[in-house]
């Protein structure tokens, strides 16, 4: 019955047209070399409050597949990938398009993200309330464990150095504490204002980390290619895009072991779909029969990053709904949607909300199929769509950005704080700071907090809960080991060499 | 940038003294040992002036590595993204004040123009085209209305 709930709200003619149209505008926004998955689902996020239920999150899944799979038209026709996730792709697709295979390389690569957009998806269908049935017995212990988890795994990962990845964490909880006190609705660093009282809005501050950020970062870009005169014109012929019969025989084993380890990446939060593509395209050319071709346009190495990058998508949703932790930069922009919805990710979803659930489950699938049919019927729309110059795109951006702030609670003061958040964006990146990690500090910092607090509440504020609990000690162990290796590693890894060499 | 990454950790352990500061009026644990406002907080500052002062390590550690690196935060191309950025704040202001049509009418075609872009045709095209699609998306299809100017209202 659920299922068939699913269904029609995901068939209803708004959701289906809305998944449809976020696959096609998160192609474009992946097509053009400069806009960000993060960038495209945040710009639209402040859209999800004008829809009721399930749509504006399926709006946002679907931008989320379109984005990943649109970066590797650029990286096969101009050799710059359209996102850091088809870095990969450059490696084979563009020798490809260089020996006027264009449309074989398009089409290899979009069948590829279908593949492994379709393959992650059932195994999310499959894994997840499985999971989520593993999480079920989780108290608040567990629960400030998993956020420690989350935070920690993740601002590790996705900055060059370990301690700006922690401050930019430590920026996101600082943010979050703004406000009313979760437990005692005491004030906290509201300085009598108003607005502060409700907590500085994350919506502003998230399109502003990575929409206006982003937006400033083209201006710069495009006054630097100015000054070069570099040109990015497509060139490249297209021919037929539809893979030959002989071409899908060839790439399918590499098309499913590429599946197989990106959705496996993907369950693991903060490794994001570039290192996933790699992976998959070290792996196609270990086992592939023609290494040789490998570099000059093989077509193993184009199905190869894409369908692991794709099959990222599905896996970053395991850990996001089962246990409410966000996979990367973008699922938790997504989170930030589900909380819009009143829809409390972690175990109780699979419980309390069965149909909105299957909703995704089905949405997602949708979106990956929508992916593939659009990626073969309108490539050179998307072609031509890359094309549109930077004094066209700039303004956009912002404005959508400042409307978009506004949108949300129709206040003035909220395009303020998104100009404030863009602009310290900005400078942090210039300074090797990752966005990613403040905004997982935002979303999981309250869910840390309470759960601590509740957990030490109950054991009279005795510490042993957080290690004398079997799951609660294992999350914080791997938390902490996560946090130390970086620092350790090394030196043990000398210590070991020495000693073998003595 | 190992200026810059000293400055970094300095500013982090400002903040977490900045933290200690202003949470000093809140409780840390009520009268049943039950956490208070303070100690979440508190936590943080510690965290920031940990953080501060192992950046201030790093930077010991690993001088060579942070001389190769370089950070561009005064080039031309960064200064004119800091100046396109105070334009962005003063449309913020004209949203406030004239609302979203007047104000965007203005600062569009000051954007192009500042990325090299003078013909009055295509400035003034584009610019009708961009208002025009982003208030049929919002304020018809969406159904979310546009900023509108304060005396207006």
């Amino acid at each position: 019955m659920e299922v068939l709930d699913a269904f029609l709200i995901v068939f209803s003619p708004e959701t289906i047209t809305m998944i449809l149209l976020g696959v096609f505008g998160g192609i474009i926004i992946g097509a053009l070399p400069g806009l960000t998955v993060n960038m495209g689902i945040a710009l639209l996020l402040p859209l999800t409050y004008t829809f009721q239920g399930m749509t504006g999150i399926l709006l946002l899944l679907g931008v989320y597949c379109g984005a990943v799979y649109g970066g590797s038209i650029t990286a096969i026709l101009i050799s710059t990938p359209g996102t850091p996730a088809s870095a990969a792709t450059v490696l084979d697709g563009y020798p490809m398009a260089k020996k006027g295979q264009a449309g074989r390389a398009l089409g290899l690569s979009t069948l590829g993200s279908m593949f492994g957009g379709i393959f992650s998806t059932v195994a999310l269908i499959l894994i997840a309330p499985q999971l989520a049935k593993v999480a079920m017995g989780f108290s608040s212990a567990e629960y400030f464990a998993l956020a420690v988890f989350g935070i920690s795994i993740i601002t590790s990962v996705s900055s060059q150095s370990i301690i700006k990845g922690l401050m930019g964490g430590a920026i996101g909880l600082a943010i979050a504490t703004v406000g009313l006190d979760p437990m005692t609705s005491g004030m906290r660093f509201t300085f009598d204002s108003v607005y502060l009282m409700g907590g500085i809005s994350f919506i502003p501050v998230l399109v502003g980390l990575f929409a206006f950020s982003q937006g400033l970062i083209s201006f710069e870009e495009e006054y630097r290619e100015r000054n070069q005169k570099i040109l990015h014109k497509v060139k490249a012929k297209i021919d037929r895009i539809l893979p030959t019969r002989a071409d899908v025989k060839r790439v399918m084993p590499t098309y499913i072991r590429s599946s197989v380890i990106g959705t496996g990446i993907g369950t693991i939060p903060g490794v994001g779909g570039d290192i996933s593509s790699f992976i998959a395209y070290n792996e196609a050319k270990r086992w592939s029969k023609h290494p040789e071709e490998f570099g000059h346009g093989s077509p193993e190495g184009v199905s190869a990053p894409e369908a692991g990058a794709n099959s990222v998508t599905g896996g970053c949703m395991v850990p996001l709904m089962t246990l409410g932790i966000p996979g990367d930069g973008a699922t938790a922009i997504i989170m930030g949607a589900f909380m819009v919805q009143g829809l409390a990710l972690g175990p109780q979803l699979f419980t309390d909300n069965p149909v909105e659930v299957n909703s995704i489950f089905i949405g997602l699938m949708m979106a990956n199929i929508f992916l593939g049919i659009l990626g073969f019927l309108c490539m050179r729309v998307f072609v031509k769509v890359m094309d549109i110059p930077r004094y066209i795109l700039v303004p956009v951006i912002l404005l959508l950005c400042c409307v978009g702030a506004y949108s949300v609670n129709h206040n003035i003061i909220d395009v303020f704080v998104m100009i404030g958040a863009g602009i310290l964006a900005y400078i942090l990146i210039k300074l090797d700071f990752s966005m990613s990690p403040i905004v997982i500090g935002i979303i999981l910092g309250p869910m840390a907090e309470s759960n601590l607090r509740r957990a030490l509440t109950m054991s009279q504020g005795d510490l042993s809960i957080l290690y004398t609990r079997p799951v609660t000690a294992t999350f914080l162990a791997i938390a902490l080991l996560t946090l130390l290796l970086p620092v350790i590693g090394p030196a043990v890894k000398a210590f070991w060499k020495k000693r073998k060499n003595k | 940038m190992n200026k810059i990454n000293t400055v970094i950790g300095i500013i982090s352990i400002v903040f977490g003294f900045l933290i200690i500061y202003f949470s000093r009026n809140m409780s840390m644990f009520d009268e049943y040992g039950v956490p208070g406002e303070r100690f979440w907080p508190f936590g943080l500052a510690i965290l920031f002036i940990f953080l501060g002062l192992l950046q201030f390590i790093s930077v010991a550690i690993d001088k060579c590595k942070h001389v190769i690196l370089t950070v561009d935060l005064s080039s031309t191309a960064v200064k004119r993204a800091y100046l396109l950025s105070i334009l962005i704040i003063f449309y913020a202001i004209g949203l406030h004040y004239l609302g979203f049509v007047i104000s965007s009418l203005i600062t569009i075609p000051i954007i192009m123009w500042v990325m090299n872009q003078k013909k009055a045709k295509t400035l003034a095209l584009a610019t009708v085209l961009i208002i025009g699609c982003i208030y049929v998306s919002f304020d018809i299809v969406f159904n979310s209305p546009l900023p509108t100017s304060v005396f207006l209202d």
